[in-house]
């Protein structure tokens, strides 16, 4: 695996944004597939066993809900969603039904190679048996340790911040939903209580962030669900 | 009988039946000796009273007691009358009269039968017209039709309220009452001789008040239809519009960023052509998105996504997707309460943040402060933006170098939908003041323990 090339699928209609997607990821290192229709794509991604798949939600033949549904019958391949800025709900249907982050139309170059690395990084194998460190800024998050630093010193989390800084930080800088977090943190039955979100994510901002007002790694993105900008690294033992 | 004026044929014909009867009675009386006269006489009582009626009968009754005293008791030719005469005078009025009021009644009652036949046969006749009417102006035209032929009058009608003020001035006025609502009124100039006339006169408003509530409803289902139809398509034709801009967008934007990434080392006028592409080019993207949303906001029909949001990440999240644009400002933000919660549709706000921001960093000077404010009452929460800029007004065309334009149209369309209102005020130090101001809808629920 560690040989070969990583590979790219990209279902997608529009002949330009194909090509362009085409240069940008090759340009990476990437190898690129295509598949213009949603069909065509299930097929190719059976076929190519690709690393990564980028998925236009504006496919004329599949609807997005339907090719996610397909593809995670038996895999679980990072997708990445493309789709437009006043389709927030169709983001969230996607994301709810297994796609792993989205992407806004038009988007910019360097805001995709992020993502996509961010969704092939999550492929690497674990390697150490102490769980991984997660680093933001300036604050480390063990999970295993359950400790949380911040400049080098303890912060002190309540039961809650901890649990909705775990799911935030296990996503690895990919949007987790509004309805994700608020049923892995405060369990089922509480999908409508998007004011906790907004109290536990403020109580984060201000134990974590420089600057609690503007938020550089905590990350709101409206009417979509929250993003921790963080990076994964293995521990080192002295 | 119409060669006598009206009103008087009946009691002239009276008489003069009884003049023929007394004339005939007289004559069998030389002719025959012993002839028995009463009987004939109680006849032509009978015959005028099931002809003419009761007044006319006990007229014939009166008349023909009198000419029995006249002609046939003695002493005759004088109403002279004694002893047993006076019984059988007596006896022949009483047993006129009867006979008279009984005939009459039985003739009445033939006559209400004959007219209660005929209203039933009209009303049904005008059930069947008005259930088959497919317009108000059907119905009342049927109506109008029926209540001629049977009252003789032509009604007037008021319909579409069922405000007493505005019912017609006439003699009789019925209320067009339905199931759920008066619907107009009936009125009529003469009045109604008759109270049966008036029953049926209501019965058939009521007939009319129902047609006319039901094409209230076929034409309200037929509308409800129409629009649905009609969202449906223009649903479908603003997401089709929405992809197809998009997507060519899309590729300009990102051939553009390309562009400048290859022509960056380079520099010079061809890079600074390729940065103006793709600012322009997310402007347009800006614009379609702006239009959209407003078109989507205008046809109404719209629902919102209410949800708990915080002032504090909208704002964040609006100056991040402006962070390019405000380079090079100062932007404060003031919050009095950092956790200012309210429920709202939070993309819908934070485009009115985003458009705002937009607005301020193209039309005030560059490089003078903003500030990002929000306040919060009882009943309300009020966001706004101050700037340096030159005063302006929302009513403002953008071509009399004014700020409006789409981007503020649509925050103005936002605010509307949420119930509360887009204003711009002078700032006392000059530059503006835009507030945007939300009713607060909902009271923060209760928030779990944490330990």
């Amino acid at each position: 695996m560690d040989e070969q090339r990583r590979s790219v699928l990209v279902v997608e209609d529009d002949k330009a944004i194909l090509r362009l997607l085409r240069d940008v990821l090759e340009a990476e290192g990437l190898q690129v597939h295509e598949a213009s229709t949603g069909r065509m794509g299930l097929v190719e991604a059976g076929s190519r066993r690709p690393d990564l798949v980028v998925l236009d939600l504006g496919l004329p033949d599949l609807d997005g809900k339907e090719f996610l549904r397909q593809l995670r019958d038996w895999s679980s391949m990072p997708v990445l969603v493309l789709s437009a800025r006043n389709a927030e709900t169709e983001k969230v249907m996607a994301l709810d039904r297994g796609a792993d982050d989205y992407l806004t139309k038009p988007f910019g170059v360097p805001e995709l190679l992020a993502r996509l690395r961010a969704l092939l990084r999550r492929r690497d194998p674990v390697v150490s048996e102490r769980g991984p460190l997660y680093r933001f800024g300036e604050v480390t998050v063990d999970l295993q340790g359950r400790t949380v630093l911040c400049s080098g010193e303890l912060v002190h989390l309540t039961q809650v911040e901890f649990r909705l800084l775990t799911e935030l930080v296990k996503a690895e800088g990919r949007i987790v939903t509004q309805s994700q977090l608020l049923r892995e943190v405060w369990g089922p039955g509480h999908g409508e209580h998007t004011h906790y979100l907004r109290i536990f994510m403020a109580h984060l901002r201000k134990k974590l962030e420089a600057s609690p007002a503007t938020p550089e790694f905590l990350l709101t993105e409206t009417g979509v669900g929250c993003r921790c900008l963080c990076e994964r690294t293995e521990p080192q033992f002295p | 009988m119409g060669i006598f004026p009206t009103g008087l044929h009946r009691p002239l014909g009276t008489a003069g039946l009884c003049l023929v009867v007394t004339a005939l009675s007289v004559a069998l009386k030389v002719a025959f000796h012993d002839v028995q006269v009463e009987l004939l006489l109680l006849s032509c009582v009978v015959v005028v009273a099931a002809l003419l009626g009761r007044s006319p009968g006990i007229l014939a009754a009166l008349l023909m007691a009198a000419s029995y005293d006249w002609f046939f008791l003695p002493p005759t030719h004088s109403f002279r009358v004694s002893g047993p005469q006076l019984l059988s005078l007596a006896l022949l009025l009483g047993v006129a009269l009867l006979v008279g009021h009984l005939a009459a009644r039985l003739r009445q009652e033939a006559e209400s039968a004959q007219r209660g036949q005929q209203r039933a046969q009209s009303t049904a006749i005008l059930a069947r017209e008005l259930s088959g009417a497919l317009s108000e102006a059907q119905v009342l035209e049927f109506a109008s039709a029926r209540i001629e032929e049977d009252f003789g009058q032509i009604p007037s009608f008021v319909t579409g309220t069922g405000d007493p003020a505005r019912a017609p001035n006439s003699a009789v006025c019925l209320p067009l009452r339905a199931p759920r609502k008066v619907r107009g009124f009936l009125g009529l100039a003469e009045p109604l001789s008759h109270p049966e006339d008036h029953e049926l006169l209501e019965t058939w408003a009521s007939l009319v008040a129902l047609s006319l509530e039901r094409i209230h409803f076929v034409d309200m289902a037929r509308e409800a239809l129409l629009r649905m139809e009609g969202e449906k398509m223009r649903g479908h034709i603003l997401s089709t519009l929405s992809h197809d801009l998009r997507t060519p967008l899309t590729g300009i934007v990102a051939g553009a960023q390309r562009l400048q990434q290859e022509l960056a080392p380079d520099g010079g006028e061809r890079l600074a052509m390729a940065s103006s592409i793709l600012e322009e080019s997310r402007r347009m993207t800006e614009l379609v998105g702006n239009l959209l949303e407003l078109s989507r906001l205008q046809s109404g029909g719209v629902k919102l996504r209410w949800e708990w949001n915080s002032v504090e990440e909208l704002f964040a999240s609006a100056l991040r997707h402006r962070r390019t644009a405000l380079q090079g400002r100062d932007v404060t933000l003031e919050v009095a309460d950092p956790l200012v919660l309210f429920w709202c549709d939070g993309l819908l706000v934070e485009r009115v943040l985003v458009n705002l921001l937009d607005n301020a960093s193209r039309h005030t000077p560059p490089g003078t402060p903003l500030l990002l404010w929000a306040q919060e009452t009882t009943d309300a929460v009020r966001i706004g933006l101050d700037d340096h800029g030159a005063s302006f007004s929302l009513d403002q065309s953008p071509r009399d170098a004014g700020r409006g334009g789409i981007g503020l149209s649509l925050c103005r369309a936002i605010a509307k939908a949420h119930g509360g209102e887009l204003s711009v005020e002078p700032r006392s130090g000059g530059g503006n003041r835009v507030v945007l101001e939300l009713p607060r809808n909902r009271e923060l629920p209760d928030i779990p323990e944490d330990a």
